[in-house]
């Protein structure tokens, strides 16, 4: 049995996990630190970083411990190197370093994206066939994008957003409706048996992309926000308990829809069999129960990360080099971050 | 007993390592930028020179700062990570007071202020008191210039691995330059190996392995001149 650990710090998150090649979970550790980000509205680089310094020791050794496993039965170490926070990345960078020195073992520098690609196949039960191409979204805090999954080549950019990601625009929104943060489960708690279709909100079209991306394929959040601070200020009753919950589901649903249809759009272009979604923004009931009612018409298979793999986790992390990618780094000093990277994958 | 010491605080970090006590090699890493491709390269030198692997170290020595955030964290992640597998042992001591020692030996006065810049318009600063071998630190604390002359003591020699930028910020002229100990001055590894192996011989317990932070990680409000001003650490 091959086993992979997987330091996770690119953002909020501390996280570390032990993950076997045969993509077995053996732990998975995570310590959120939104109740450190919670007073500011969002994530502050400076908050994590000094976290992750004092919490990684400790969520390292947890991880082992409830793996079960000696560290000398750890065959790798697998690290988030790209892209993320410069201070936070530096954390979980030099703990990794370090480890794969004193254990002796081969370092892995694991693009974050791709972890999340990973993560869509963790757990029991994922209904997809790896043989089949597939469409797949990565919506998060910090990312927005449909990648094409291939059995034969790399992961593919199809699109991405050209602005805010769609957690970025559910935190603001949730900032400029009084709903704190993190915005995502603040509206959807909010939006509970509110009606979407009462305020119409922009979808965000987008005309001229980033090169070489399709622009039917991309998106944009930051006209939403600002519809959203309009409508605030035009309609001051918004915030009352009897119109918010219309406000907040229609505001939700403006961010959902878009990514729905793009995913479809790509499905369409690409002719891909398989539809996937991954990041924290995809543990929203709202996004998962439209995606499913997309796949169920059009007749293709749709893989969902389980909910405890959506958010930043080291799961994803060991499983990408646990699969035998990533990119391994020798001698293990060499290893620099790169927190504004491009996504790292082969564009069309 | 083989021990390791990372001194990462200012410009000029660097490892030493250490054999029964006695400093056994020191390895500097000046070209050190972001990331830490240098530090793990001199780091490298420094065992095979030695003939030692990590695992073979007892004991992990590392300087907390006042300094720069990115070699601070650096510094303690490193020495942690190294020291996790086996259960070994981290002392920190602080880079400052490992300076503080250096010059009160140098001077072989009774007291030293180790000062740099905090940023955000102020400085950090500490006052040292001792007979070199163990300075007795005051808190380590914050304040704006021109506060500096009223808070140091008169009779204390000043240091600072942030010299240059002090200079330029008129800091060094505020204080009366015939005080300073001129030029840069950042403690190496082997002075904060030596004082934290005379702690441990002596039972005193490492500091709190995180950095010595001159602020809050988010600006506060400022503080009104009469405030003592928070302590770091």
């Amino acid at each position: 049995m091959i086993c992979f650990l997987g330091i996770e710090t690119s953002c909020d998150e501390t996280a570390a996990a032990v993950v076997t090649s045969a993509g077995r979970v053996l732990s998975n550790v995570v310590h959120s630190q939104i109740a450190l980000h919670q007073p500011h509205g969002g994530v502050v680089p400076e908050i994590a970083s000094r976290a992750h310094v004092e919490l990684l020791p400790g969520i390292v050794e947890r991880a082992i411990s409830e793996a079960g496993i000696a560290w000398d039965e750890i065959d790798g170490i697998a690290v988030t190197s790209e892209p993320g926070l410069a201070s936070a990345l530096l954390v979980g960078v030099a703990a990794a370093q370090a480890l794969a020195l004193r254990l002796d073992r081969p370092l892995v520098a694991v693009n974050h994206i791709e972890a999340h690609l990973r993560s869509i196949f963790l757990g029991e039960g994922c209904p997809l066939d790896r043989a089949l191409p597939t469409v797949a979204l990565v919506v998060s805090g910090g990312h927005t994008c449909l990648i094409e999954l291939s059995p034969d080549r790399a992961p593919r950019l199809l699109g991405q957003t050209l602005d805010d990601a769609a957690g970025e625009a559910l935190d603001k929104g949730a900032k400029l409706m009084g709903l704190g943060y993190p915005g995502g489960p603040a509206i959807e708690a909010a939006a509970a048996g509110g009606d979407s279709k009462r305020v119409a909100f922009p979808r965000g079209g987008v005309t001229s992309a980033i090169e070489g991306l399709d622009p039917a394929l991309c998106f944009s959040f930051s006209g939403l926000k600002t519809a959203l601070r309009y409508y605030l200020r035009d309609h001051p009753e918004a915030l009352n308990a009897e119109h918010l919950p219309h406000v907040a589901a229609s505001y939700e649903e403006a961010v959902v829809s878009v990514l729905v249809e793009r995913l479809e759009s790509a499905l369409t272009k690409t002719g891909a069999s398989q539809a996937a979604a991954a990041g924290g923004v995809a543990r929203n009931r709202r996004l998962r129960s439209r995606l499913a009612e997309m796949a169920a018409r059009r007749g293709v298979r749709l893989g969902l990360a389980a909910p405890e793999f959506c958010s930043d986790n080291a799961a994803m992390v060991a499983a990408v080099a646990a699969a035998g990618f990533g990119r391994s780094v020798r001698p293990i000093g060499a290893l620099d971050i790169r927190p504004t990277a491009p996504i790292g994958l082969e564009t069309p | 007993m083989k021990a390791l010491a990372l001194e990462f605080s200012s410009e000029m970090p660097s490892l030493a390592l250490f054999d029964d006590e006695r400093p056994a090699g020191l390895a500097r890493c000046p070209d050190a930028g972001r990331g830490n491709r240098a530090l793990f390269e001199a780091l490298d030198r420094l065992l095979r020179s030695a003939a030692l692997h990590p695992r073979d170290l007892d004991l992990f020595i590392v300087g907390r700062g006042p300094g720069r955030y990115s070699g601070l964290r650096a510094a303690l992640t490193i020495a942690r990570f190294l020291a996790l597998p086996g259960g070994k042992p981290v002392f920190a001591v602080s880079s400052g007071a490992a300076l503080a020692a250096v010059v009160l030996r140098e001077t072989g006065g009774a007291a030293v202020a180790v000062l740099g810049d905090a940023r955000r318009g102020e400085c950090w600063y500490g006052v040292f008191r001792g007979d070199g071998d163990e300075p007795h630190p005051d808190a380590w604390r914050v304040a704006p210039p021109e506060e500096l002359p009223a808070r140091l003591p008169p009779e204390a020699a000043l240091v600072s691995p942030d010299y240059e930028r002090l200079l330029r910020q008129g800091v060094v002229a505020r204080l009366g330059a015939a005080r300073w100990r001129a030029g840069d001055r950042a403690p190496d590894a082997v002075e904060v190996g030596r004082l934290a192996l005379r702690r441990r011989r002596a039972g005193i317990a490492s500091e709190p392995l995180s950095p010595l932070y001159p602020h809050p990680a988010v600006a506060a409000a400022r503080r009104p001149p009469a405030d003592n001003g928070p302590q770091m650490g």
